[in-house]
């Protein structure tokens, strides 16, 4: 026999008491674990698409913005005043003080020209860079040899109805073969047609110029900011933005969520801690007889705490444990409905570690006043004498 | 009657009297434990959040001067004082500066507006949220270090 | 007060001196003890007769080192049993002191043979050990087939029965026994004195409270309390 024999045999005898006691914790456990799972999940999911980038930096024509507002509200805005790079210009990438850090800078083209009575975006790029680049694009072909060849985009090839090995006209006296069609990417490649640099800009009238240009670091957390400044300041007529800003936007909003899961599960938690207080008060006045008994036969007020608290370890261990449980199976359900089209990242299992350690410790906090009221009770009034 | 045998019970007097009170009992190591462990989450948790909801109106803007000269000193003081900027500092040995404003009461265009206004022809390198271009420093600087 | 050891002056193993037992009544103060003097010898089987309310079981609980008196000293082994500290004198209790309390008191979720061992859960005694020693009490009570039973499960004198091994599982050298037939009919009651003085035969020290006359006959010694004070002592011959 030992103290914690005591402890769990009356676990075993109070069930009823003690879901009511874990049910209070578990919720709140639960609540923190859903939030965290779901901001982990987005983020992840973030985290993944920016690793999927090859490009760290994108460089765009700057261009004025009128924003529209109604009563207070912005609505959106015009662009005007855009004026594309020239060709000749890029050289001046490389002038950047962290050239070394530079890995591909891949120029493109894009204008719109009339198909099979369909508005179809061209892009141009230099082949040899941009597939280099976009290694996640996979071709149902060979990739084109020639500046006479193209890639159809999966959407594009389906309105299209083209196929690798087909003609297309894209101007009166020019005509291109289909060398492969890319397979969805789930981006905006899907829609276009991508040809050859010069050949495109040929099609478009725009011979020597420049749309953007997608520049590859050699790394993710290379001085890319420190770089975007470089290039920026190269061209003073571009809005040269890393990637992983216009991602970390979206990231704000998770951040967001995240400060607000905090608050909510804090106050859940509060709640649950408060309820183990009072059942524990509870518990400790209906058993003063017992502790009395306790006490008559020798037990110091450490053992009738530690009998007390160790109960409260178990009641902790348990809702921390189905809290978390619980909380993944909540986030697993939830997440399709709240961000369609994202999956539920799985276990996170530094998470598991924390909600139970969060679970006992707020246990053992909220039973520490009664188990001291509890062991400093009078022995011989606990029994009403002898 | 017995008489008193007073070293029959020897072993348990001394029991008894040697009981001495050996550093924290059980309960107040888990009361203190817990509670650190509570603290110490909060701490964590807490001061981020704060800062987050602190940040969360502020964006940087970064410029630089297209004729690559120093940065007058009065007009930054003056700039400073506009409304909703938060704090200019220069940057990259003076060249560039960086704009920490509210943009719920300023924007770019205004200190487009203002660089005119002072005759000084400012290039607006990159616009970002200030917290976000914190993290993003750190997280170069780490790997600098590395 | 320090606890001290009073090797020359100490002549029995229990001296009470001038004990009295005072409680606040709303305004008035009332003396459930005005005061005693009495000693108990090692080995004794005493019994405290007395009407309801007399003090006799406030007497007991000072003797168990439960209740502090208001006045006066108990010595036990030659400890000042209210000069030691409050660990000091939960150690007394479970080194010393076996008690049988007014209706059993058993713990109700534990079985027969957990009440058992209840006292060994704090002296650090191996589980193997702790089983031999629980079911070798149980074994002289006669309720070795009993101990996975839970108390609401026995009868009154198997729960008495229980409530003497329990007491007595850690060889305490005292037992305070709180009307222990109380509860019980005269058969059962015989039983349950049979036991006490076999036990005491065997070495033990035994007080016990009572109101039955009856259960003096079992004893060596009766001390007859009255009021709060000790109205005679008187020694019973053995039958």
């Amino acid at each position: 026999m030992k103290l914690y024999n005591i402890s769990f045999n009356n676990l075993k005898r109070r069930k009823a008491k003690i879901i009511f006691l874990v049910s209070g914790l578990l919720i709140g456990i639960a609540t923190i674990v859903t939030l965290l799972s779901i901001t982990d999940s987005m983020s992840r999911d973030i985290e993944e698409r920016l690793d999927r980038f090859g490009a760290n930096i994108v460089m765009v024509p700057k261009s004025e913005n009128l924003a529209l507002s109604y009563g207070g509200i912005t609505v959106g805005g015009v662009n005007y005043a855009v004026e594309e790079f020239y060709e000749k210009d890029l050289a001046h990438i490389y002038q950047i003080e962290n050239k070394k850090n530079l890995g591909a800078v891949a120029p493109k083209v894009l204008g719109a020209v009339e198909l099979q009575d369909r508005d179809i975006l061209l892009m141009g790029v230099d082949f040899n860079i941009e597939l280099a680049l976009k290694n996640w694009w996979h071709l149902i072909g060979a990739p084109p040899a020639s500046a006479d060849e193209v890639i159809v985009g999966s959407e594009a090839a389906a309105t299209l109805q083209l196929k690798s090995g087909d003609k297309i006209q894209l101007t009166k006296d020019r005509s291109f073969r289909v060398a492969a069609v890319l397979e969805p990417t789930g981006a905006t490649e899907d829609g276009i047609i991508i040809g050859d640099l010069h050949a495109m800009q040929a099609v478009l009238g725009k011979d020597g110029r420049i749309s953007m240009v997608e520049i590859a670091a050699f790394c993710r957390d290379c001085p890319i900011s420190e770089m975007v400044l470089q290039i920026a300041e190269q061209f003073p007529g571009a809005r040269v933005t890393p990637v992983k800003q216009a991602v970390m936007s979206k990231m704000q909003s998770i951040e967001l969520f995240k400060s607000f899961s905090y608050g909510i599960a804090g106050l859940v938690i509060f709640i649950g801690s408060l309820l183990v207080f009072v059942t524990m008060m509870g518990a400790v006045n209906e058993r003063t007889r017992e502790i009395g008994i306790f006490r008559a036969i020798g037990f110091r007020r450490g053992h009738v705490m530690q009998i007390i608290l160790l109960e409260a370890m178990a009641v902790g261990l348990v809702s921390g444990l189905l809290g978390y449980g619980g909380g993944n199976l909540a986030a697993w359900a939830v997440m399709p409905w709240v961000i369609p089209g994202s999956s539920f990242a799985g276990f996170n299992l530094s998470l598991g570690g924390i909600a139970v350690l969060l679970a006992v410790s707020l246990s053992l906090m909220a039973s520490y006043y009664p188990a001291r009221k509890g062991s400093n009770m009078d022995p011989s009034a606990a029994l009403r004498v002898l | 009657m017995m008489n008193y045998d007073y070293d029959k019970y020897r072993d348990k007097r001394a029991k008894v009297l040697g009981v001495k009170k050996r550093g924290l009992g059980f309960g107040a190591l888990a009361g203190l434990v817990s509670m650190v462990i509570v603290l110490g989450l909060g701490v964590a948790v807490i001061p981020k959040s704060i800062a987050f909801f602190q940040a969360r109106h502020l964006d940087d803007a970064i410029y630089k001067l297209q004729a690559k000269t120093a940065w007058p000193g009065e007009v930054l003081d003056d700039l400073a004082g506009q409304a909703g900027v938060r704090s200019v500092t220069a940057a990259d040995n003076g060249s560039r500066i960086v704009v920490t404003f509210n943009r719920s009461k300023t924007d770019v265009h205004k200190f487009s507006i203002f660089f005119s206004e002072h005759g000084l022809q400012a290039v607006l390198l990159n616009k970002m949220s200030h917290g976000q271009r914190l993290k993003m420093l750190e997280k170069e600087a780490h790997f600098e270090a590395l | 007060m320090q606890a001290t050891d009073r090797q020359n002056e100490v002549q029995h193993l229990i001296e009470v001196h001038g004990v009295g037992k005072d409680y606040q009544m709303g305004d008035s103060v009332v003396s459930a003890i005005k005061t005693m003097d009495f000693f108990i010898d090692d080995g004794e089987f005493i019994t405290i007769v007395g009407q309801s309310g007399s003090g006799k079981s406030t007497l007991l609980s000072i003797l168990g080192g439960l209740n502090h008196p208001s006045r006066g000293r108990v010595l036990v082994d030659s400890l000042d049993v209210y000069g030691l500290g409050s660990e000091q004198r939960a150690d007394f209790r479970s080194e010393y002191i076996g008690i049988i309390f007014q209706s059993f008191q058993l713990i109700p979720y534990l079985t027969v043979l957990e009440n058992v061992k209840l006292p060994m859960a704090i002296t650090g005694i191996k589980a193997g050990e702790q089983d031999e020693m629980a079911r070798a009490v149980l074994d002289k009570v006669g309720l070795a087939d009993k101990v996975a039973r839970l108390p609401d499960q026995l009868s009154g004198g198997e729960q008495e029965r229980v409530a003497i091994a329990r007491a007595i599982v850690n060889r305490p050298p005292i037992l305070l026994a709180d009307e222990p037939t109380g509860n019980l009919d005269s058969d059962t009651a015989t039983e349950v004195m049979r036991i006490l003085q076999q036990l005491n035969a065997e070495g033990l020290t035994i007080i016990m409270v009572t109101h039955n006359a009856e259960s003096c006959k079992y004893a060596r010694r009766t001390i007859q309390v009255k009021d709060g004070s000790c109205l005679s002592h008187f020694t019973v011959d053995h039958r």
